[in-house]
Parts: C-alpha cells; structure tokens; sequence
C-alpha cells in the first residue's frame, strides 16, 4: 500500500504568487495541495491536518482588518506544533526572519525565482529529520 | 532569427513556439510590421511557458489571476496617492511586485515600484512619486490588454 501524500497548505493574498506556487508543487513534486488567499481560511481549515504550512508574512496590506502572517503563524502553532510552518515575504529584512523564528517559524523564504527550489529542499530536510527523530525514539523506546 | 528554445526541449513550449511562428507569418501584414508590433509589447511569457511547461489550462489559469488582481491594484494605488495613505500605496505595490517578473516585464519597473514602496515606507512626499505612479499604472494597463488577448488566443487555439 502507498504512503499518504504529503499535505501542503500554501497561503497568500497575492492570487498571482499562490497559483505560480501551486503549479510548481503540482508539477514538480508529489504532494497534496491547499491553497488560501487569507490566514483566516487556513485557520477554519486546519482540521484537514496539513504538515507543512507555507505562509505570506504580509497578508493584512490590502485588507487592513485581515490576520496577518505571524498572528496567523502562532494559531497554527498554538493548535498544533507539529506543523512545520515555513514563512514567505517579498522583503529581504533580518528583522522579519528574526521575528518568524521567534514565533516558531521553520524557516523564511524570500520569494524569489529560486523560491520553490529553497522550499522544496526545506520540506526534505523537515520530513527527514522527523524520520531521524522517530527512528531514535524507536530505539530508545528499546533499549 | 525568429526564436529560441532551451534544451532539454520541452516538446510542449516547442510546439506553441512553432505555432506562434506559423501564426504570424500567414496574417496579411508585411512580416517587418507585425516584428514591430511585437518588439512593443510589455510582457514576455518566456518564463510562464517554461513553468507551466506550455500547459494552456495552467497558462490560463496564471493570466487570469493576473487580470482579475491587478486592476484593483492599479486603482489603489493611485487613490492611495491621492488620499496620502501611504500604508495602502505600499501594500498595493507591494503586491504588484512579484508578478513583474512572471510576466516578463522590464525590470525597471519592478525597480520603479520598489522606489516607490521605500517613498511609501518613508511616509514622505516626493516630486517623483506621482510619475513613477503613472508609469506604473501605464504599464500594468498595457500588461492587462495584451494579457487579455493572449488569454484569448490561447482559449481559442486549444
């Protein structure tokens, strides 16, 4: 029987950027994709159990009102911490990245043409450790 | 020469590259006319044909969301400068900005709207900003129509 796919949750307000993304993962890797154009939707759909998250650090520019990137970033966090949460943003600012990972971010990804390259190799190195992890908890459970 | 095409060739972008060439040499213009025309457009879809692998529907797909955001974008902007909020000039252009090189406009532009993007973080008023702003409404508007005809005539030839 087949391992479950991979589920992958991409979300960003920018319709261009998140279809882009959405037919790179398509086309160049087997995972299971959900696309959300606002935190808020992520949110309400957490109950379909993604294992990563890929998030827009800018989400309340147009729509002021709208949960932005780190707020959304600590619900996911707080409902489960699992989920490996890796951040997106348009800026190149060390502020940002340190304030994702203070928040728990797995990484921060500049979009950039190599953007999906950087995220695909994040995600194997996220499943890989999880691996190693469950592996040694095996083995100790052993011992 | 007319073209190029990257190997590995991708069987897909070979075929719509013959297509195009096939298409424009039997309309009725002179060929040196119908050059000029293209050597005026604003966009290059050299680098969506190689993500979407030339895929019509993907291809689609990609243009229409590029079409239903940015003329909402566009209208933000230039009400943003208008009513000096510059969170809201920000965040339009900052929401522009990626699809520049997805849709394989001149870098400048890009460039442009970054300027801007700092003025606006600035929160301070420049000479300059008013003509960035309507360069760039000028550019995504002309982006827009030609987008709209390639939408068609990818509709219409698959």
């Amino acid at each position: 029987m087949s391992e479950e796919k991979i589920k992958i949750f991409l979300v960003d307000d920018d319709a261009v950027y998140l279809k882009l993304l959405e037919i790179e993962f398509l086309q160049n890797a087997d995972f299971e994709i959900e696309t959300y154009a606002t935190g808020e939707l992520c949110i309400e759909n957490l109950k379909n159990h993604p294992d990563v998250v890929i998030l827009d650090y800018y989400l309340d520019g147009i729509d002021k009102a709208a949960m932005n990137g780190i707020e959304t970033l600590d619900q996911i966090k707080a409902s489960n911490p699992e989920i490996a949460v890796i951040m997106l943003s348009s800026q190149d600012s060390i502020d940002i990245a340190v304030n994702c990972m203070h928040h728990k971010a797995y990484d921060y990804v500049m979009k950039s043409e190599t953007a999906f390259l950087r995220l695909q190799k994040n995600i194997t190195n996220i499943f890989s450790y999880q691996k190693i992890e469950k592996q040694l908890n095996w083995y100790m459970g052993h011992m | 020469m007319n073209d190029y095409i990257a190997k590995p060739v991708d069987e897909r972008i070979l075929y719509s590259k013959i297509i195009s060439l096939v298409k424009r040499n039997t309309g009725q213009e002179p060929i040196e006319k119908d050059e000029e025309v293209i050597k005026d457009k604003c966009i290059d879809l050299d680098y969506l044909n190689h993500r979407t692998k030339s895929h019509p529907k993907l291809m689609m797909e990609m243009i229409g969301a590029y079409l239903e955001q940015t003329p909402p974008l566009i209208l933000a902007m230039k009400q943003s400068l208008i009513d000096k909020d510059w969170d809201l000039l920000y965040a339009s252009v900052h929401k522009m900005i990626p699809s520049f090189s997805i849709m394989g406009i001149n870098i400048d532009f890009e460039n442009m709207a970054k300027k801007v993007q700092e003025y606006a973080v600035n929160q301070k008023q420049s000479e300059g900003i008013p003509r960035m702003i309507a360069q760039l409404d000028q550019i995504c508007t002309q982006a827009c129509a030609e987008l709209e005809e390639e939408f068609n005539r990818i509709k219409n030839t698959n």
